[in-house]
C-alpha cells in the first residue's frame, strides 16, 4: 500500500516538472562593459571674499569657500589641465590692474601654488578629488559689485 | 528637532539637486587609419546628473584652443537622460593623401554666467589616410 502511494506521488512530481536541487542549478551572471572615460563633478562652487585691506579677493579668505572638483576616471590615467584664471565677471567701471590666480591640491598628491599660468597634474589614480582656490589680487582695491573669478577645468 | 529637520531637509535638497557640473566622456584618446578621404570615430557622452542635462561637443585643436577644421560632430548638441549615454559621431573629412590629423573633441555643459570652474572633458582623436595605392590596415584600433 506504501509503496503504491509513494509511486504514485513520483508519477505526480515527474508530471508536475518538480526535479531534484541538484538538476535545478543554474548559474547567475552579473555583466558590465565599460568605456575607457572620464567623468568630471563639481560638486562645490567657490566663493570669495575680500581682505582686510582690500587688496585681495580671494576664496581662502575669511568667509570663502574652495572648490570641490572629483574626477573618475576608468581604464587610464588621465591628466587634469587647470587653464590659467581670469576674471570673467567685474563691475562696471572697475580698471583696476589686478592678478588672476588659482592654486589646487588633490587627495592623490597634486600640489600647486597659487599660479597665473596653466598648470597640469598628471592622475596617479583612477578617483581623485580636486580642492582648488582662487583669488584676484589688486593694489588699486574693489569697486563694490559681482565678480567672477573663473578657471577651465580639462580631463584628457 | 526643528533643527534636524532642517539639516535633513538640507540635505534632501543637496542630494535630490544633484552636482554642480559634470560631464563625462571617452574613450580619452582614439586613433584610425583609412584609404579614403574620410575618417569616422565613435565616443559616449555620459551625464552623471540625475536629471537630462544638455551638453556640447566642440572640435578642439591640439596645440590651442582654435577650433579644429574639417570636422563635424553629430550631434554637437545634446540632450543626454539622467544618468545615460549617448554615442556621438566624429566625422573627419576630407583627409589628403597620407595625411595625419590630430585633434581633440571636448565635451562640456554650455558655461553658466556664475561658474567658477568650467569642467570639460577632451578625446585625443588621431586619423590617418594612408598614400594612394595602399590597403588599409584595419586592426582594432583602427575601428574608431
Amino acid at each position: 500500500m506504501m509503496r503504491k502511494c509513494l509511486t504514485k506521488l513520483s508519477v505526480l512530481a515527474a508530471a508536475l516538472g518538480v526535479t531534484s536541487p541538484a538538476y535545478a542549478a543554474t548559474d547567475v551572471t552579473f555583466a558590465a562593459t565599460l568605456t575607457n572615460s572620464c567623468v568630471l563633478t563639481l560638486s562645490q562652487a567657490g566663493s570669495m571674499t575680500v581682505s582686510s585691506n582690500g587688496t585681495v579677493l580671494g576664496s581662502e579668505q575669511s568667509g570663502g569657500t574652495a572648490a570641490i572638483l572629483g574626477v573618475v576616471a576608468i581604464g587610464s590615467l588621465p591628466t587634469m589641465t587647470f587653464a590659467a584664471p581670469s576674471l570673467t565677471a567685474s563691475p562696471s567701471g572697475w580698471v583696476a590692474s589686478h592678478t588672476d590666480e588659482i592654486r589646487y591640491t588633490s587627495t592623490r598628491g597634486a600640489s600647486q601654488a597659487y599660479t597665473a599660468s596653466s598648470s597640469s597634474h598628471a592622475l596617479t589614480g583612477l578617483i581623485d578629488t580636486f580642492t582648488i582656490n582662487g583669488r584676484v589680487t589688486s593694489c588699486e582695491g574693489f569697486a563694490a559689485g559681482n565678480y567672477t573669478l573663473r578657471s577651465v577645468a580639462t580631463c584628457s | 528637532m526643528f533643527l534636524r529637520n532642517g539639516l535633513c531637509a538640507l540635505l534632501a535638497t543637496a542630494i535630490l539637486s544633484g552636482p554642480l557640473l559634470a560631464v563625462g566622456l571617452g574613450p580619452l584618446q582614439r586613433s584610425g587609419v583609412t584609404d579614403g578621404p574620410g575618417k569616422i570615430f565613435y565616443l559616449t557622452l555620459i551625464n552623471p546628473y540625475p536629471h537630462a542635462e544638455t551638453f556640447e561637443a566642440i572640435p578642439v585643436a591640439n596645440d590651442s584652443e582654435a577650433l579644429a577644421p574639417r570636422v563635424t560632430i553629430f550631434p554637437a548638441r545634446a540632450t543626454v537622460r539622467a544618468k545615460g549615454s549617448r554615442r556621438l559621431l566624429v566625422i573627419i573629412k576630407p583627409l589628403a593623401a597620407g595625411e595625419t590629423y590630430a585633434f581633440r573633441v571636448c565635451a562640456a555643459r554650455p558655461p553658466q554666467p556664475q561658474e567658477t570652474i568650467y569642467a570639460r572633458v577632451c578625446s585625443h582623436l588621431v586619423a590617418r589616410r594612408l598614400t594612394e595605392g595602399r590597403p588599409a590596415d584595419r586592426s582594432a584600433a583602427d575601428r574608431g
